[in-house]
């Protein structure tokens, strides 16, 4: 394997901290972590170059810099980039996650890097990257670079990788079905038996990590003047479903006139949404989309004015990326549209 | 409470003009009066006729719109309590003798099922490497199909109830009727006293989840619809013994699979050995956000002061709300001091990242067991027979089929008896 | 689902009667549901002009 190693302004000998903008070049002698890298080789691998490039120099110019990098990578024709590792460096870990990212989106070129678990790289670029566990620092760094080997070796010959907790890498987040060594009761017994005495074991569904809130929108004291939309997740749709708007998972929202209705009546729309029972807001839209009660608070200026539209998508089973993405645009069109507030009414 | 299930083998299914029978010059081998059967199931006027097939362990088959699976069982001493509060009157069991007709099964099909519904295959392993028996617990049982027809204007719940009667009216008749010998396996269900230095584990067990409210006459517990249920305390031996239902729409549990409790039967297994199994307290995932809030006190409550027990493992049923019901008692049972492991189906969507899936984050619900994902999908090879409701066309089920796990009975089973897994890459 | 919306971390979260009739309630009177759903919006409204900084449940 023709393999080449990308290093920060540290670990390439360039210096410290003042030098954190130096940009990237292309070095030939063995620095640096390259040198255990280079007694970890096999007799047809070859570290064709070690390119050096400062963390804050990829931080402030993160398009040249890749590009520059990139380019420097395509005139050697590696197999492999090996980037870091960077243990728990947040610069540095976010510039070996971007570069090997791009390295494999753009060239087709394998990558791998390393990182301690709360470098900040890890959670932006697993999905991307194939990133191994490391240690805190640099003490750890030759099992590091011995893993970053061995999963590069695996991943140009094109072999699958075990399982994450095995292999040592952080999960891509793909879910892949599997068949358990023992039936889920007996596994949820060891494991609590495990908890109870105090052994190690591990989960097998780890906890979403959400990000923090933005900061709460300022409260909107006088809604007289103000534009109220009513939004649901909760897939209620005109009768037929004229946009498709999918019952689990929906890809898009839908965006349907209420101008001149003091109500929603029940023959004019349908349910696309397997996760409640629908029958009651089949029967009656007003129990999701409180149309009346909001004319009714409309006309007494307790609500101030009510958008002409509602807006609808359904929630269940949705993605995060894709939700996000929904409520985004959703939010765009509302303020396009001059609305104030937006009261969601969900299952 | 001691419960004795007289266990009779079954290794093959065959129709006979003369009595229903076992063993009757060969070991294993069950003669079914299909006349006699039919007659029993059209007792309810619901029915207008019935037909039946019968499907062995590793035929290229497979079974479309299955409504329920249910095991021959019925109580011999004391006798006529054969699903308490449903099929029968509100009567106690948990107790006495019940004969199980173990290595078949009851597998009743929906008439009106959109195809392919709820399938069982005999032949397909699903995940590569793995054998039909690996995905599903139906693969290894003889099955003893019954497609019923319904009469005019029985239709919705009403046609639901039909349904639910015929597979326990089924399982009851067979295992009463059938001519036996000697069993040939007794199981003694007890909970003996044991020592102190044991660790007290409860099992916390949602029944069902109101995200799809039941309806009257429901049977989910002693005939209960459960509507309102506010948390109590079972013994496990009347989850096993019948008193126990599950709700008319199929989502990961089968009646066989509460008569087999994956975690009930783990548990006991491991009584007086490395755990004293203390109780289960039963509960409903609710609708409103105020009964959310009582079950939650009212159930971690149960689990640490009633049976005070030191851990306790948690099942949920139906979709991904009542996920947030069972992470609520869980999480108020970890602040209360006692340690908890959760069984959980995952609601992910195709293009789902592992970061999708749980619907809650509370630091402490660290030990959780995945049965698998909706967004999974499963490969299934093509077979030489379909075994379906009659009025469709059903070539497109002898192809080759790409399904969700919640689409195989047995592959996704809440209740913990099933191997499949999410496995995150 | 109130304790989603947390998590999620909505900022203002008043508390529907149910999942599958959250402005609605089965088993009332049609006028009483009217009566339900306005006092839902005016608590929608209360918390729009309420100032929170976490995601907060209003009631």
């Amino acid at each position: 394997m023709r393999i080449i190693l990308y290093l920060n302004q540290f670990f390439g000998q360039l210096g410290g901290e003042e030098v954190a903008d130096a940009p990237p070049r292309l070095v030939t002698e063995v620095v640096g972590p390259g040198r255990a890298l280079a007694t970890l080789l096999q007799p047809d691998d070859q570290l064709v170059g070690t390119l050096v490039c400062g963390d804050s120099y990829f931080a402030d110019h993160t398009e040249a810099a890749s590009a520059t990098c990139l380019e420097l990578i395509r005139t050697l024709q590696p197999d492999l980039l090996l980037a870091g590792p960077a243990f728990n460096a947040g610069r540095y870990g976010i510039a070996c996650g971007e570069l090997c990212r791009r390295a494999t989106a753009q060239l087709g070129i394998q990558a791998v890097t390393g990182m301690f678990e709360e470098n900040p790289g890890v959670e932006l670029y697993r999905h991307d990257v194939t990133i191994v566990r490391t240690g805190h620092n640099a003490v750890a760094m030759r099992q590091a670079l011995e893993l970053m080997l061995r999963l590069g070796r695996d991943l140009v010959a094109e072999r699958p990788l075990d399982a994450p907790a095995v292999a040592g890498y952080y999960p891509h987040g793909i879910l892949r079905p599997a068949i358990g060594r023992a039936v889920a009761a007996r596994r949820a017994t060891d494991m609590l038996l495990a908890k109870l005495s105090g052994q190690s074991f591990e989960t097998e569904v780890p906890l979403p990590k959400m990000d923090a809130p933005p900061p709460a929108p300022s409260p909107l004291v006088d809604l007289r003047n103000k534009v109220v939309a009513l939004v649901t997740d909760g897939g209620l749709v005109p009768a037929g479903n004229p946009d498709n708007i999918e019952s689990s998972a929906a890809t898009h929202f839908g965006v349907y006139s209420i101008e001149g209705l003091d109500r929603l009546a029940p023959e004019d729309y349908e349910v696309s949404h397997g996760g409640y029972d629908n029958r009651y807001v089949k029967a009656d839209p007003n129990r999701l989309v409180p149309l009346d009660a909001a004319r009714q608070l409309e006309r007494e200026g307790r609500l101030g004015k009510l958008y002409d539209k509602y807006v609808v998508t359904t929630g269940l089973s949705n993605p995060l990326q894709n939700s996000r993405r929904l409520g985004r645009e959703i939010a765009d069109h509302l303020k396009q549209a001059g609305v104030d507030a937006v009261i969601l009414t969900s299952t | 409470m001691r419960l004795t299930l007289q266990v009779h083998h079954v290794s093959s299914l065959d129709w006979s003009s003369g009595p229903t029978a076992l063993g009757d010059g060969a070991i294993g081998r069950l003669l079914i009066n299909r006349a006699d059967l039919a007659a029993e199931l059209l007792r309810d006027r619901r029915l207008t006729g019935v037909h039946f097939e019968l499907v062995q362990p590793g035929e290229s088959c497979r079974i479309l719109a299955v409504s329920d699976i249910v095991e021959p069982r019925a109580k011999l001493e004391p006798a006529g309590r054969d699903f308490p509060g449903a099929l029968t009157g509100v009567q106690a069991v948990g107790f006495g003798t019940t004969r199980v007709l173990r290595g078949m099964a009851v597998t009743v099909l929906h008439p009106n099922e959109r195809l392919p519904g709820h399938i069982v295959d005999m032949r397909s392993g699903g995940v590569p490497g793995h054998s039909a028996t690996d995905l599903s617990r139906f693969a290894r049982l003889h099955h003893l199909v019954v497609v019923p027809q319904l009469a005019e204007g029985v239709l919705g719940d009403e046609a639901e109830n039909a349904l639910r009667m015929a597979t326990l009216r089924a399982s009851a008749w067979l295992a009463r009727t059938v001519e036996v010998g000697q069993p040939d396996a007794r199981e003694e269900f007890t909970l003996q006293p044991v020592s102190n230095d044991l660790p007290r584990v409860a099992y916390v067990y949602q029944l069902h989840s109101h995200q799809r409210p039941t309806v009257p006459g429901e049977p989910l517990l002693y005939g209960d619809n459960c509507r309102h249920l506010l948390p109590t305390i079972l013994h496990p031996n009347e989850v096993l013994d019948g008193a126990v239902l599950r709700a008319y729409g199929y989502f990961n549990m089968e009646t066989y699979g509460i008569q087999n409790h994956g975690v009930i039967s783990d548990l006991y297994a491991r009584h007086a050995i490395d755990l004293n199994f203390v109780g289960v307290v039963v509960y409903v995932a609710n609708q409103l956000a105020a009964e959310r809030e009582r079950a939650t006190l009212i159930a971690s409550n149960l689990v640490r002061y009633t049976l005070q027990a030191d851990g306790a493992v948690f099942t949920k049923s139906g979709g991904g709300a009542p996920n947030v019901d069972m992470a609520l008692i869980a999480d108020r049972c970890e602040s209360l001091g006692v340690k908890t492991s959760l069984i959980l189906w995952e609601t992910g969507a195709p293009g789902a990242s592992d970061q999708d899936a749980t619907l809650f984050n509370w630091p402490s619900l660290d030990a959780i067991v995945s049965i698998g994902a909706s967004q999974l999908r499963l490969d299934l090879d093509p077979v030489e027979r379909v075994v379906a409701p009659d009025h469709q066309s059903l070539a497109p089920f002898y192809a080759p089929m790409h399904v969700g796990p919640t689409q195989m009975c047995g592959a996704t089973d809440h209740l913990g008896a099933g191997t499949l897994m999410g496995v995150r890459y | 689902m109130t304790p989603v919306a947390q998590m999620v971390g909505s900022h203002r979260i008043v508390t529907g009667n149910g999942i599958v009739h959250p402005m609605g309630a089965a088993d009332a009177t049609p006028q009483a549901e009217l009566e339900l759903r306005r006092r839902l919006l005016e608590r929608a409204a209360a918390a729009l002009a309420t100032p929170v900084e976490d995601p907060t449940v209003l009631s």
